[in-house]
């Protein structure tokens, strides 16, 4: 399993949340870094009996991403929960969790 | 898995309240354990202030390969505690253990040696991708790549969400009850969640006119459905005093997205319907309860915002009909 780049894992992610259409407007790729979890309402409003549905969903992407890729990544949902995390340090643990 | 204690995720938000908005709330998660508290009035009109809660531990095993069914447990209590004068709802207070299986599938499955080189390559030389700080001049190859590379690298994620499947199902043991504790009813059940294709696009429809182009895409209407069999310890309120067992179907779907650019419009609609009840429940027109909640928040300043919200239909704790809206000053305090 190939180990990724700190450059990969931010270029996989920002790329990642610009296809799927999470940014909200503003967010440029010299801001993203700074982009939390909770401005880009996943999962909001929650559905009561399945309230982490879209992150899981998101959590299964980018670990898929990396597997077609050749790595290996730990599931993110723990961090996804975390409204005030931001997507930089999102890229920074997803490198660092490689498995 | 977060492996500290982590008291992120804290939002705190006060707002005057008209009717039915939060009035305060903490969010957040801490060793797999997520939270979540509201200080808030009862959702129906002249509803009681009351404390919100929803606690939840969920684990999951997943192997390498995030493809198929995987499978996990789910332990979580919630309820609503009104300050004051409680309410009669068994529905008030739950706790909750269940069995959780997820199913995912991707078109974008494994791919040749040659394009995972090529596409780590233009990842990279991705300029978005490079820190700020870092003065170091970038590979001369990466100057190489043409936009329609860029294109193709794009191509690749987009890949991840075509003929992508995912839902999850659940079989669950809850127990409700009321606020005191004293009334209650076991609830077994089956329910399956997953993202409504399509229908977002519909709903998007007006929406969309409002704003102008931006990176922002409306996301699927998230829907749950579930069967449950009830079986109330003794009679109880919503039942209008059956303490005899009866099935219940359960729905829920939720939905957002953004209006004139800046503003997020979000929506629920929530609702059972009880199978086989009792006459006095049938006169009482009491097998079919559903409400919607229409609500959008809009900036005044940094911290504070104006809290517009509409809510229709049989709303719980007492499943009167009501339509009613609601007006509010929220702030944020972070």
């Amino acid at each position: 399993m190939a180990t990724f780049t700190p450059t990969q894992c931010r270029s996989l992610v920002y790329r990642y949340f610009l296809v799927e259409g999470w940014l909200p407007r503003g967010t440029t790729a010299q801001n993203w870094r700074d982009l939390t979890i909770r401005r880009m309402q996943i999962d909001d409003p929650p559905l009561p009996s399945d309230q982490d549905l879209q992150k899981r969903r998101i959590a299964l992407d980018l670990q898929n991403l990396f597997f077609v890729l050749g790595g290996e990544l730990e599931s993110p949902i723990d961090q996804l929960r975390d409204g005030t995390l931001t997507l930089g340090e999102l890229a920074r643990w997803c490198c660092g969790h490689q498995t | 898995m977060i492996g500290r204690m982590r008291m992120c995720g804290c939002l705190c938000a006060l707002v005057t309240t008209l009717r039915g908005a939060t009035a305060a709330q903490i969010v957040g998660s801490a060793s797999g354990v997520t939270y979540d508290v509201d200080i808030r009035k009862a959702t129906e009109e002249n509803g009681a202030f009351g404390v919100d809660f929803d606690v939840r531990y969920d684990r999951e095993r997943s192997g390498p390969n995030p493809q198929g069914h995987h499978y996990g447990l789910g332990l979580r209590a919630g309820g609503f505690q009104a300050l004051g004068a409680g309410t009669g709802d068994v529905n008030e207070m739950f706790g909750e253990v269940a069995v959780r299986g997820r199913y995912y599938r991707s078109g974008l499955m494994s791919l040749p040696a040659w394009q995972q080189t090529r596409y780590l390559q233009l990842a990279e030389c991705d300029p978005a991708a490079r820190e700020p700080s870092d003065s170091t001049e970038p590979d001369p190859r990466c100057s190489e790549y043409t936009a329609a590379d860029w294109a193709e690298y794009n191509e690749l994620i987009r890949r991840l969400g075509k003929q992508r499947r995912f839902y999850s199902y659940d079989l669950h043991y809850r127990y409700e009850s009321t606020q005191d504790l004293t009334r209650g009813q076991n609830v077994f059940g089956l329910g399956v969640s997953g993202e409504v294709p399509r229908l977002a696009e519909a709903l998007d429809v007006i929406p969309a006119l409002t704003r102008d182009s931006s990176g922002f895409r409306p996301q699927e209407v998230r829907g749950y459905a579930g069967i449950d069999y009830v079986d109330p310890q003794s009679d109880v309120a919503l039942v209008l005093g059956a303490a005899s067992p009866f099935w219940r179907a359960r729905w829920e779907f939720a939905w957002n997205t953004q209006v004139f650019n800046a503003l997020v419009l979000r929506a629920t609609w929530y609702g059972h319907y009880l199978f086989a009840v009792p006459e006095p429940v049938k006169v009482a027109d009491r097998t079919f309860n559903a409400f919607l909640q229409v609500w959008l928040n809009y900036p005044v300043t940094s911290e504070t915002a104006l809290l517009i919200k509409y809510v229709t239909g049989r709303v719980p704790p007492e499943y009167e009909s009501t339509s009613m809206g609601s007006l509010g000053f929220s702030l944020t305090l972070q």
